[in-house]
């Protein structure tokens, strides 16, 4: 008879229920959850490691100071993101008025970052880091509002609906935004990719 | 199907969500169409490549920062509680203080009311000189001297060519004889 393995694996749900109870454990199980993936979509906005590590250390911090405004409506996931991704917002206009925004892609700070080996020879890899350089650069070159919704689509990779919860506009419309910023990434990139039949 | 109306569903295409009979419709015009195909295809290689890109992960030290941030934020709302406090305690005896503020709120209270009664009063007691005044003005009489009028606008008594007083119990006007003062003791009736 198999025996019935029960998910003790709590939800985010339940995580920030527990933490607006007092539980700190459950905000630091939060963090855990989340840093990685809000530093990946906050650093495809800025371009910028530290200064979208900073942005996710601000984003937990108002998690922290604003728990008790959280209700249960929507997901987790949606609250958070949305308070990423407004600061984020933020830091650019910022930038804008200052006009310090980078066009030279990556930035290294004197932190030391944790970027995944990547298998195969130096020529692989050498490649690979430039691909992404290159694929950086064509998404900081799209308008804002592209640019948010291929990085919630395509690399966060989160559903047409969660995005549309996200960025607060209707689902008719992230799906047509996804659609022309597909098409201009293609016509910036296009060159680069030898394509298998679809 | 032209190719502008298929480019509106290129993203629904590359991701799965057209329906059977839109989804062929679509790949028979891609078959006829390079340019179209090749858009397609380079499309699909670069959502591909955008799911595999670099995932960068924060610093080892990311977690110790954010405690000590969130430490340093209930510190600072503690003290800001804790200074408040403190300089209540401080104060040599918490209850005389709010006594003390409490009567000078109540004194302040009475004098402005005593003022203001008094005032009204002063008022209604000497609207019939007022009126007597205004009368004696139009007519171009001057029984009341400047001096007498002088007391008046100062509150004090003053002899009246009036035969009215007034009540002080009921601020009304009231018919004097000669000689006879008005109930307050502030106007005499003298004949003129």
């Amino acid at each position: 008879m198999k025996k019935k393995i029960e998910n003790t694996i709590p939800t985010d749900e339940e995580l920030i229920g527990r933490f607006q109870d007092g539980d700190i454990y459950a905000f630091e199980q939060i963090v855990k959850r989340y840093k990685d993936q809000l530093l990946n979509y906050a650093y495809r906005f800025l371009g910028d490691i530290a200064d979208s590590e900073d942005l996710v250390q601000e984003t937990f911090l108002r998690v922290f100071r604003k728990r008790k405004a959280y209700r249960n409506i929507a997901k987790f996931s949606t609250w958070i993101y949305t308070i990423t991704g407004n600061l984020a917002k933020t830091e650019l206009r910022r930038r804008k008025k200052k006009r310090l925004f980078s066009i030279s892609g990556l930035k290294y700070s004197n932190k030391e970052y944790e970027i995944p080996d990547i298998k195969g020879g130096p020529d692989e890899r050498a490649d690979s880091v430039v691909m992404d350089e290159l694929i950086q650069k064509a998404i900081d070159s799209l308008s804002p509002k592209f640019k948010e919704v291929i990085i919630l689509r395509d690399i966060q990779e989160l559903s047409y609906e969660e995005v549309s919860k996200i960025i607060k506009i209707p689902l008719g419309t992230v799906k047509s935004r996804v659609n022309r910023a597909r098409l201009r990434l293609q016509e910036i990139l296009g060159g680069l990719f030898k394509s298998p039949e679809t | 199907m032209s190719c502008k109306e298929v480019c509106n569903y290129f993203s629904a295409y590359l991701d799965g969500e057209l329906s059977e009979t839109l989804k062929k419709e679509i790949k028979v015009h891609f078959n006829n169409c390079p340019h179209c195909k090749a858009i397609l295809n380079k499309a699909c290689s670069i959502k591909e490549y955008m799911k595999s890109l670099s995932k960068i992960k924060t610093s080892d030290n990311f977690e110790v920062r954010l405690r000590e941030r969130v430490s340093r934020e209930l510190t600072r709302k503690r003290s800001f509680i804790n200074t408040w406090a403190e300089s209540i305690n401080y104060l040599p005896n918490k209850s005389i203080i709010a006594f003390g503020a409490a009567a000078i709120f109540v004194i302040i209270f009475i004098i402005m009311n005593v003022q203001q009664s008094n005032y009204e009063e002063f008022q209604i007691k000497n609207a019939p000189f007022q009126k007597e005044i205004l009368n004696q003005s139009r007519t171009g009489e001057n029984i009341i001297s400047d001096k007498e009028n002088e007391q008046f606008l100062k509150g004090e008594s003053v002899l009246s060519v009036s035969p009215s007083g007034v009540d002080d119990s009921t601020g009304k006007a009231i018919d004097l004889k000669e000689g006879e003062q008005s109930l307050d003791g502030k106007v005499k009736y003298i004949n003129k």
